[in-house]
């Protein structure tokens, strides 16, 4: 053992830690200025420009809303569920809502295109606004409906009806810039954040709002626009039997918002004066949730490259959490299920990989013997291998299936507002953040060392061959350190499972005294 | 391009493969016929031969003796 190695690591993992609870302080004090800014603002100071007074709340069981009674601008929307940082007493993650220091703003309007005045307060109720325009002209109900969250919002002209119909719109108001209460670790900054369109000819055409430079327009009946984000989403779902022009426009004057939104077409006077609706989602990215929402809702839903993979793997790691309640008991009993499923074909590898172990000394004779004949070495090595009934029965193939499967893991655990802090026991109380201990990337090192004391000495090892893999173990655990908890626990029943179906196989073909690489 | 697939090919060989054992049903193994291939028929048509050559390689298939066509 060299010291020098262990001190190293040891400097670089405290330092580490160090830098954890540094990063979670922050946090905890960052999310505190926040409250007293909220505070403030019932105060009527530091309102978001255009506003001069307070905002009225409304709220459901899912949601608080502030709206501005005076413009009818929804300012800011809470997720009451889903708390920024993990425990109970924290905030709710906003997704409207602005920020007076760095200028970023996010809010929701609606009306009728180039009638902008004021409004006053026709009536509060606990989840529900009523507004009445200044002029008296328009009427304006913004409500949360019941346990759900969705916010409705109803235009309705009320004044005498002018000649030409006044045309009816929604949009979302939103400055480049990281999301509100968006984490600063690594996977929280790295899934899609941008704007994306539902049309009949492409159902998730999305751009970064960087990428918007000039109007991006849709003509089509019904559809939806949202704003993405990691877990979360603000998305204005249209009427599908509505004729709608669906925007973007890239920021105009100083205010740097970009607008994404849905203006109605050919209104009738008859339509106007009922009140035009639009319902707003504004909430987590649950499939099965999205899927009964709108159509192709579920598309927001990022699962990565391996898509066909990862969506199966997510149904099924629902479908195991609904019986047993735990997602992290779920990972593990959902790479149960996998490993079973392979059995049969793993343990016929394992068994030739058995006998190759036995055979290695003969192995090793041939291949000293034939080192210059590469023809001939690999005649001899297939007679071999006849003889003592050894067939590598996996192939490259499924070993280069397991990546994939590995990959599509990795987005799904990503992705996966289900597995967002939800705990697995003691020490890992969010499975999609790293392990805080590092404990499972260390059992997972143990286990990898474990497997290759296991596998067949590879024919001609050099020291630096043997060398690295001696510190491959010591690696991996270093990559899984900054990997989410839940990853790194399928990873750790993999190999676990494997391990444990190796040691039976060779015990069955009795390769187990004979002696590893070492 | 073809130099850099070699490398890559080679550091998977020396480092990478020990870890999963012995899997390959032929003789070249994938790893060794995709470098080979590479080599003689470039970057393009080598990976692509040495694609259909992993595909090849699975519990359907038996295995022996498969050389790189020159």
């Amino acid at each position: 053992m060299n010291w020098r190695y262990f001190y190293i690591g040891s400097v670089v993992a405290l330092s580490y830690v160090l830098f954890l609870s540094w990063n979670a302080e922050k946090e905890i004090k960052q999310e505190f200025a926040e409250a007293t800014l909220i505070e403030q603002t019932k105060d009527r100071e530091l309102l978001p420009q255009g506003e001069s007074i307070g905002f009225v709340e409304i709220q459901n069981e899912k949601l608080i809303v502030q709206v501005s009674p005076a413009s009818g601008k929804v300012w800011e929307a809470r997720l009451k569920e889903h708390t920024y940082l993990n425990n109970e007493d924290s905030q709710g993650v906003r997704l409207f809502g602005f920020d007076p220091s760095s200028g970023f703003k996010f809010y929701l309007n609606s009306g009728f295109v180039s009638e902008d005045q004021g409004f006053e307060i026709l009536e509060v109720l606990p989840s529900s606004l009523r507004l009445i325009s200044s002029d008296g002209k328009i009427s304006k109900t913004i409500s949360l409906k019941e346990n759900d969250y969705e916010l409705l919002v109803e235009d309705r002209w009320v004044g005498d009806m002018p000649v030409d119909v006044p045309t009816p719109y929604i949009a979302m108001y939103r400055t480049e810039g990281k999301p509100l209460d968006a984490r600063n670790n690594f996977f929280e900054n790295s899934s899609y954040t941008g704007v994306a369109f539902n049309t009949p000819d492409e159902p998730y055409a999305n751009t970064r709002l960087r990428g918007i430079d000039e109007r991006i327009e849709y003509f089509q009946r019904g559809g939806w626009v949202a704003f993405i984000q990691k877990y979360f989403m603000a998305a204005i779902l249209t009427p599908s039997d509505r004729p709608q022009t669906l925007v973007a426009l890239p920021p105009s004057g100083e205010s740097g918002a970009y607008v994404m939104g849905a203006i109605s077409r050919e209104v009738k006077t008859s339509e106007v004066s009922a009140g035009i609706n639009h319902r707003v989602f504004l909430g987590p990215k649950v499939r099965s949730d999205l899927l009964s929402r709108a159509q192709d809702l579920e598309l927001t839903i990022d699962m990565g490259w391996f898509w066909f993979l990862a969506q199966p793997l997510m149904m099924l790691l629902s479908m195991i959490n609904a019986v047993v309640g735990n997602w992290g008991v779920s990972i593990i009993l959902l790479t149960v299920l996998i490993k079973l499923l392979l059995w049969p074909v793993s343990a016929k590898g394992f068994s030739s990989m058995a006998k190759m172990r036995t055979a290695g000394p003969k192995l090793k004779e041939i291949q000293e013997r034939y080192k210059d004949d590469r023809a001939k070495l690999g005649t001899e090595m297939m007679a071999l291998y006849k003889k003592e009934g050894i067939n590598p029965a996996g192939g490259c193939f499924p070993l280069l299936l397991q990546m994939p499967v590995f990959i599509a893991f990795f987005f799904c655990l990503r992705e996966s507002v289900e597995l967002r802090h939800e705990s697995f026991f003691f020490w890992i109380q969010d499975l999609s953040a790293p392990d805080p201990l590092f404990v499972l990337p260390l059992i997972f090192a143990a286990l990898m060392y474990l497997t290759q004391q296991l596998n067949p000495q590879p024919p001609g090892m050099d020291p630096t061959q043997a060398q690295i893999m001696k510190f491959m173990p010591v690696m991996i655990a270093a990559i899984f350190i900054i990997m989410p908890a839940g990853l790194v626990l399928y990873s750790v029943a993999n190999s676990a499972i494997s391990l444990v179906q190796q040691r039976a196989m060779y015990k069955k073909y009795g390769a187990s005294d004979v002696s590893g690489p070492d | 391009m073809k130099k850099f697939f070699i490398h890559v090919i080679n550091f998977y060989q020396k480092y990478l493969s020990i870890l999963f054992g012995r899997n390959c049903k032929f003789e070249p193994t994938c790893s060794q016929y995709a470098k080979e291939s590479i080599e003689v028929h470039g970057a393009l048509v080598g990976g692509y031969y040495s694609l259909i050559r992993i595909l090849r390689c699975g519990p359907w298939s038996v295995g022996g003796i498969d050389e790189v066509k020159k």
